[in-house]
């Protein structure tokens, strides 16, 4: 159904996406969603989140995975990053110290030193994902990796760690390994950032002001924006034209056109925005009102039915 | 629409209410409103916001300082209640931060040189640890502040909402683990004697994180802390007063939810959390729910509207009497038996200023 579109193309092309965006506005939903369309166009997807409990699972109809890569789906696989996690694999797996590990560092005292250290799980995040995208052995590599990332602000801070170590003065193997993670990040052909909206006015004079600053102060860049939950179009005129003489619109009726409303002005104001980033993914979809879980295996059909906002 | 009114009982009872909901429910817009209905009810109210939307702020007349900012209260002719009062502000965790150190720093020179250091500032402003445990610090100052006599403390919008509530135990965790002990000393005498002798005299421990991080890192983190120990001290006795607080029969925890699976998922394991440190869950409110029709209303809608805003409102209709049917169910909501649950409808609109609010605020 998507094939040979814009979005086909960036979800074969890229290795790691991450998708971001104010809280709630859907970002988990549409990031399972582009891993169902990925897989269904025959890449090998993980779904890496990071939060303090699994959002992903429980839309495949699964129980919480947390730190281990399981199967979700044909050709999709999910996992919840946690720092502790990616701080052993950093240094049992990629540093080849699991002596080191088992002694000195999985001590519960230098773990919660290390929980104390600004930025370092942030940097263990990024550094992870790298490992996944671009070092681990190629028939463990998955084709593409799409991060269900942290609401707007923190993901800013997650972004902009590693130039924050880089610049900090720290030495030895971790700011060696965060300068290759920032390398990385800033491949544009391999690694881009989706922003997911509502079109709200209050969401979108939100992503108005956060747009510039993802392109400016993170290594990733932007390469799509994705409008979720775009309500059905009901004006005041089609609905007063049919409407039995003397009725009254009820409140939601007046809702619906209020908010059909609402959108449209919401979109032109992005629309304007979203022109600052020539050749990004500009792309609405539905709200279809409730989703419920586990979702279909082909959701992305319901979901996606593209519709490029480019004038 | 009233679920139940006995949220007007638990606005006049506590002193303390903490808003608790994943990001993007609207915790925020919720916590104005349940302020603005308590201050027209005659209390005098502190609002306690973390970075609210623009908007929101503005309606609330909030500017970019921290410090409490008194909101105009609009008339409400159906209501003969006094007028209380409300007042607002938005989190500015650095400026806590700066207050705290030197209220705890030993001396006006081991503050300043705090201030200073790199690594407090890196802290005192990029970390979301600070900022939850700012919050809880304001609380407590608020709480002491004879202007007021409720205080409704919205809390940070993100996933790890409830590491706030813990953020005093982290801090008495790290005290107890005698860090200090185990890192600093051997930092110190890492100065004296160098890095291979050190490692040498069997301190593998050190040697090992130092190795990793690189020794400079280490040793400007363990000479911060050393500096800061007094200061860590003192932020431990505010969390220990806050944990006092947030236990007493007159703070609420009031859970802000919308019609949504993630965010059902997200409230119950909130409650279920919350429930495990012993924190008493007295309420939900549910924003954004459809504005209600009647039968009638609806299969007028039928013939007028476009089948896909039909399919719409079917959609979202039984879906949020799923969600908030399993919220009733499973919510670990306190021992009493009535639950506060707040539906508080859509309004497809913003709120540009304080009589949206207040209309809002009055129409539950």
């Amino acid at each position: 159904m998507i094939q040979g579109t814009a979005l086909a193309r960036l979800l074969t092309s890229r290795k790691l996406l991450f998708v971001t965006g104010k809280g709630g506005i859907g970002k988990t939903l549409v990031s399972v969603a582009l891993a169902q369309a990925a897989a269904a166009a025959g890449l090998k997807v993980l779904l890496v989140e990071n939060s303090s409990r699994d959002q992903i699972p429980s839309l495949f109809g699964m129980d919480p995975v947390g730190h281990n890569e399981t199967i979700a789906a044909p050709g999709i696989s999910c996992i919840n990053l946690n720092s502790a996690g990616n701080f052993r694999e950093y240094v049992t797996k990629y540093l080849g110290q699991q002596k080191m590990f088992d002694t000195v560092l999985s001590h519960r005292v230098v773990q919660s030193f290390f929980n104390t250290i600004p930025g370092l799980a942030e940097a263990m995040m990024l550094g992870r994902l790298f490992y996944t995208c671009d070092i681990r052995e190629v028939d463990q590599r998955p084709d593409l990796v799409i991060c269900d990332s942290p609401a707007s602000g923190h993901f800013l801070s997650l972004m902009t760690t590693p130039d924050a170590i880089v610049g900090s003065g720290l030495a030895g193997p971790m700011l060696r390994d965060t300068q290759k993670v920032l390398d990385f990040l800033r491949r544009e052909d391999d690694v881009g950032v989706i922003y997911v909206c509502t079109p709200e006015p209050l969401v979108v004079s939100e992503a108005v002001d956060f747009l510039p600053v993802i392109h400016q102060k993170s290594p990733a860049k932007l390469c799509g924006v994705i409008v979720n939950r775009i309500p059905p179009a009901v004006t005041a005129t089609t609905s007063a034209q049919r409407a039995p003489v003397g009725g009254e619109d009820s409140a939601l009726t007046n809702f619906l056109i209020e908010r059909s409303a609402k959108s449209k002005t919401a979109l032109d104001m992005l629309r304007v925005s979203v022109q600052q980033f020539p050749g990004i993914l500009f792309l609405g979809l539905r709200d279809l009102g409730f989703v419920d879980d586990p979702l279909a295996l082909d959701f992305y059909r319901t979901l996606l039915t593209e519709e490029t906002l480019h004038t | 629409m009233t679920i139940s009114p006995d949220i007007d009982a638990l606005l006049q009872d506590k002193k303390i209410i903490v808003m608790v909901g994943a990001g993007g429910v609207g915790k925020t817009t919720a916590s104005a409103l349940l302020a603005i209905r308590a201050a027209m009810a005659g209390r005098r109210v502190a609002l306690l916001s973390i970075d609210p939307a623009k908007r929101l702020a503005s309606a609330l007349g909030l500017g970019l300082g921290h410090e409490m900012h008194a909101v105009d209260l609009k008339h409400d002719e159906r209501s003969a209640l006094p007028h209380g009062s409300l007042h607002a502000s938005m989190l500015d965790q650095k400026a806590v931060f700066d207050r705290m150190v030197r209220l705890h720093a030993p001396s006006q020179k081991i503050a300043d040189r705090i201030m200073r250091d790199p690594l407090y500032r890196a802290a005192s402003t990029n970390l979301s640890g600070p900022l939850e445990y700012m919050a809880l610090a304001r609380l407590q100052e608020l709480t002491q502040d004879k202007n007021f006599d409720l205080v409704i403390l919205d809390t940070p919008p993100d996933t790890h909402a409830l590491d706030f509530l813990k953020r005093p135990n982290i801090l008495a965790g790290f005290m107890e683990n005698r860090v200090m002990n185990w890192l600093i000393k051997p930092v110190l005498a890492m100065g004296k004697l160098g890095l291979g002798r050190l490692i040498g005299l069997g301190e593998k421990l050190a040697g090992g994180v130092a190795s990793l991080t690189g020794f400079s890192a280490l040793r400007s983190f363990g000479e911060f802390l050393l500096l800061m120990q007094e200061v860590i001290e003192g932020f431990h006795k505010t969390g220990e007063q806050v944990v006092a607080i947030l236990r007493d029969h007159k703070t609420a925890f009031i859970l802000v939810a919308v019609p949504t699976r993630a965010a059902e998922r997200s409230a119950v394991f909130l409650s279920d959390q919350l429930a495990e440190m012993d924190y008493r869950v007295d309420g939900l409110v549910i924003n954004r729910c459809l504005p209600t029709a009647t039968e009638a209303e609806l299969s007028k809608m039928v013939e007028t509207l476009p089948a896909a805003a039909i399919d719409f409102v079917n959609a979202r209709r039984a879906g949020e009497e799923k969600v908030i049917g399993n919220l009733h169910k499973n919510l670990s909501i306190s021992r009493k038996k009535n639950r506060i649950i707040v539906r508080i409808e859509d309004q497809g609109a913003d709120f540009h200023d304080m009589d949206g609010l207040t209309l809002l605020a009055l129409s539950f």
